[in-house]
């Protein structure tokens, strides 16, 4: 590798941008000044490569070719001996432009989102809505960008072995690589990449060090000699237009729903149908409704292109949701608190509407177990028919529940599970860690490097990880949207600081322990499907004692993931631990079978296993428990493990 | 035009723009790596160092006022003897600030301990300059009066 040290400022080379000032013009080229030998301008049309650069998929120009997209764009990069010469020489170059053809950019724009349910055949239901109260509901999110206070050395350098090495701050090395490598048309491995120092803070400003280094490497390439940019970094985010009305009916029930939301991307839209996605996930009311429907248009601006901004997003879009709800409580005198209680009693869980889930399969097996099944005889047995209200006759019963299993970092299992973790200094002067950690942090390293960073440079602390429970978070989600992971470090290294200084303290007494938050209820929402599972539960109350007893448990799970070495067990003792904490029995005769299959073993998500059995028992269980107790009377379901079986086999 | 000044011991001539801000000379021509802000007029606080002592504001001072001035950067400080009684004060006081703050707001500790200055509204009106919130304007306070004191033993154990 070349000697980063033995660069001179006499023998590199500075550039700067010239960026355009107007957008939708027809760029028609540059009045250039006259330039010695020590400058170099590069242009579109003298990039030895594409003159492209591909974000997650979405291709951009480089620098403006044809036409200007929108304001800021850069058009020119100019190299020169030094900072100050470089700027007083761009100030000489004028763009000249002209109106531009109202001629559209024919690349990929993602197509409108539509989601709805209980439409008639015309997909309105006007006649209907006319007699209803309507009420509406507008919030924006401007769209911005925003420069970092700091300017960035973005240096690269050409060795004797042709190696090309970019010095730059980005964590995005591949993408960084590959943009590098398609500008100079060399393959990938012919760059090595040094990334600077980088924080997560700057995690949305990952465009322009991209588009910086490969500037600097292509003046590299064409002069052989080291150049080097200071540049700001930028970052754009979207701007969301939500407009909601709720139709209300004459008992001031909601009963049909219509959410438009217009989203304004930029020139180009980065990931935008991943955008849409995670925007309608926040914008499902949680109430029940007749018919709903919605509506995800993303358009066209001259902006710049603004990076997919996933808590700003996740923000506004429950925060719509959030501003319609108390609209809607406000016109009906009610409080909102109030109004979501009242809605809450009737409320479809999430996954009943969750695009693309097929439950007809579900509810054919549901059907033929109905069919065949009859529990009749017990009922009319029962002496509550009689007016005598006892548990005889009542003491026993089946329950069934099936479900489906979602990956992803829901709002739902956010509030179920506190994810709190805990750092603490102990006497002996260790740190541990408990508490929840999310699959890609399992490996002690990233965490003790964070711990390390602030403890080991005051004394020789020992640092211990204790992981409590599993070490994989209840709920996550394919890499790129694994937010937990990065709250987690976020909240982490606040906590290490504080923890830090805390022990500092002259009258600080050991051992000192901090709680912190290790996860953000504003970030949710990807949910993918990730399994399907039937949980039987056969539970008898002994006139003796009248304890609940469970006797036999059927668990059927079909979990889409490629690896469930070792699953049966833990689902096993996941059932075993639901059933101890709701406060059943287990009777001397228990039986639990557990049939675990793999399914898609193409998915690189991980199911949320523990929280799929634990519902699932505990709903059947509640089911079984409810018929033993008399309070759900009618209930057909089958009996027998052969029969269980025989419906779950699919087999008539 | 020509500029003689010291940077951080060193006295240079440099050949610069007349109306080059002091932190674009550090950042470019200098190679400072305690100094990365450029705000553009943004103020954000962060671009502090001490000419002739006294804290000032680098995106502030056009090159043409820093003939025969001598500059003192973070780079250079953060060696001192002076900044050991900062870093004291704050593992006394069991806060620090971050590390985008930190060269900045140590450079401007330092001028109110050097001039003595232990008025806390003085004290809060000066570092309001910084922008960045990771610290309070009462563990500020405390930080000077401490340094203060740190200070004053030490030169008193020296004479």
């Amino acid at each position: 590798m070349a000697d980063r040290k033995s660069f001179s400022r006499y023998t590199m080379r500075c550039g700067m941008i010239l960026r355009s000032t107007e957008a939708g013009r027809k760029l028609d080229g540059f009045d250039m000044p006259e330039l010695d030998s020590r400058f170099l301008v590069i242009t579109a049309s003298n990039i030895p490569g594409n003159n492209e650069i591909n974000i997650m998929g979405t291709k951009m120009p480089l620098l403006a070719s044809d036409f200007i997209a929108y304001k800021g764009q850069p058009l020119l990069v100019l190299f020169g001996p030094d900072y100050e010469n470089t700027e007083l020489a761009l100030e000489k170059i004028k763009v000249k432009t002209s109106p531009m053809d109202s001629k559209e950019d024919s690349s990929d724009f993602p197509d409108p989102l539509f989601f709805s349910w209980g439409l008639d055949e015309n997909g309105e239901n006007d006649e209907e809505r006319q007699q209803m109260k309507k009420i509406e509901s507008s919030f924006e999110l401007e769209s911005g960008d925003e420069e970092s206070f700091n300017r960035f050395p973005i240096l690269s350098w050409q060795d004797s072995n042709n190696t090309m090495h970019v010095e730059c701050p980005s964590q995005w090395q591949s993408m960084v690589r590959e943009c590098v490598a398609s500008a100079l048309n060399r393959s990938p491995e012919t760059i090595t990449l040094h990334p600077d120092k980088y924080s997560e803070k700057y995690d949305e400003y990952f465009i322009g060090p991209a588009m910086y280094a490969t500037y600097t490497s292509i003046a590299t390439f064409i002069t052989g000699m080291p150049c080097e940019m200071r540049e700001s970094c930028i970052a754009a985010r979207p701007g969301i237009s939500f407009h909601t009305v709720t139709w209300i009916d004459k008992n001031s029930k909601p009963r049909h729903e219509e959410t438009t939301v217009i989203i304004d991307q930029g020139y180009w839209a980065i990931m935008g149908k991943e955008l849409q996605r995670q925007i309608m996930v926040n914008i499902l009311p949680k109430y029940s409704l007749e018919s709903f429907k919605a509506m995800i248009r993303t358009q066209r601006s001259p902006k710049r292109p603004s990076v997919f901004c996933g808590s700003m997003v996740h923000a506004a879009s429950l925060s719509s949701r959030g501003i319609h709800t108390s609209r809607l409580a406000l016109k009906l005198d009610l409080t909102p608190s109030s109004f979501i209680q009242d809605t809450n009693k009737d409320a479809t869980r999430f996954t009943d509407w969750a695009p693309r889930h097929d439950l007809t399969d579900l509810e054919e097996k549901v059907r033929r177990i109905s069919k065949d099944s009859d529990f009749d005889r017990k009922w009319s047995s029962s002496a509550l028919h009689s007016g005598q209200f006892g548990l005889q006759g009542y003491l026993y019963g089946i329950g069934l529940a099936s479900g489906l299993s979602t990956a992803g970092f829901s709002t739902t299992t956010a509030k179920e599970n506190q994810f709190m973790a805990q750092l603490s200094y102990t006497t002996k002067k260790n740190v541990t860690v408990s508490g929840y950690f999310p699959q890609s942090l399992s490996g002690d390293r990233t965490l003790k490097e964070i711990l390390g960073r602030t403890f080991s440079a005051t004394d020789q602390t020992e640092l211990v990880l204790f992981i409590e429970g599993t070490q994989k978070a209840p709920d996550s989600g394919p890499d790129i949207l694994s937010f937990y992971s990065s709250i987690f470090l976020t909240q982490l290294m606040k906590a290490t600081m504080k923890l830090s200084q805390l022990t500092r303290k002259e009258d600080a007494e050991l051992p000192i322990t901090l709680r912190f938050n290790s996860q953000n209820l504003a970030l949710p929402c990807e949910f993918e499907y990730s399994g399907f599972g039937t949980a039987v539960v056969e539970v008898e109350i002994p006139k003796t004692s009248l304890i609940p007893e469970v006797k036999n448990v059927w668990i059927d799970i079909a979990i889409a993931q490629p690896q469930i070495k070792g699953l049966e067990p833990k689902i096993k003792s996941i059932a075993l631990v639901a059933f101890e904490s709701l406060g059943v029995k287990l009777a001397s005769n228990f039986n639990i079978s557990v049939k675990c299959t793999s399914e898609r073993k193409d998915v690189g998500t991980y199911s949320s296993v523990e929280n799929l059995v634990r519902s699932l028992v505990t709903s059947a269980l509640s089911s079984a428990f409810w018929q033993a107790t008399g309070q759900k009377s009618g209930v057909k379901l089958p009996f027998g493990d052969k029969a269980i079986e025989r419906y779950l086999g699919g087999d008539e | 035009m020509k500029i003689d000044c010291t940077v951080d011991g060193k006295t240079l001539t440099l050949s610069l723009n007349s109306n080059k801000p002091l932190s674009l000379i550090l950042q470019e021509n200098l190679d400072n790596q305690s100094n990365t802000a450029h705000c553009k007029g943004r103020m954000c606080g962060l671009c502090a160092v001490l000419i002739d002592g006294k804290a000032e504001l680098s995106c502030m001072v056009p090159a043409f006022e820093l003939k025969g001035r001598n500059i003192m950067t973070f780079d250079q400080f953060q060696k001192t003897r002076n900044m050991k009684d900062i870093a004291k004060a704050y593992e006394l006081e069991g806060v620090e600030p971050c590390k985008d703050c930190y060269a900045s707001r140590s450079i401007i500790f330092e001028s109110l301990i050097s001039s003595e200055e232990t008025t806390p509204d003085e004290i809060k009106r000066t570092m309001s300059v910084v922008k960045c919130n990771c610290m309070e304007t009462s563990d500020e306070v405390n930080i000077v009066t401490k340094a203060l004191d740190i200070r004053r033993k030490r030169n008193v154990r020296r004479s």
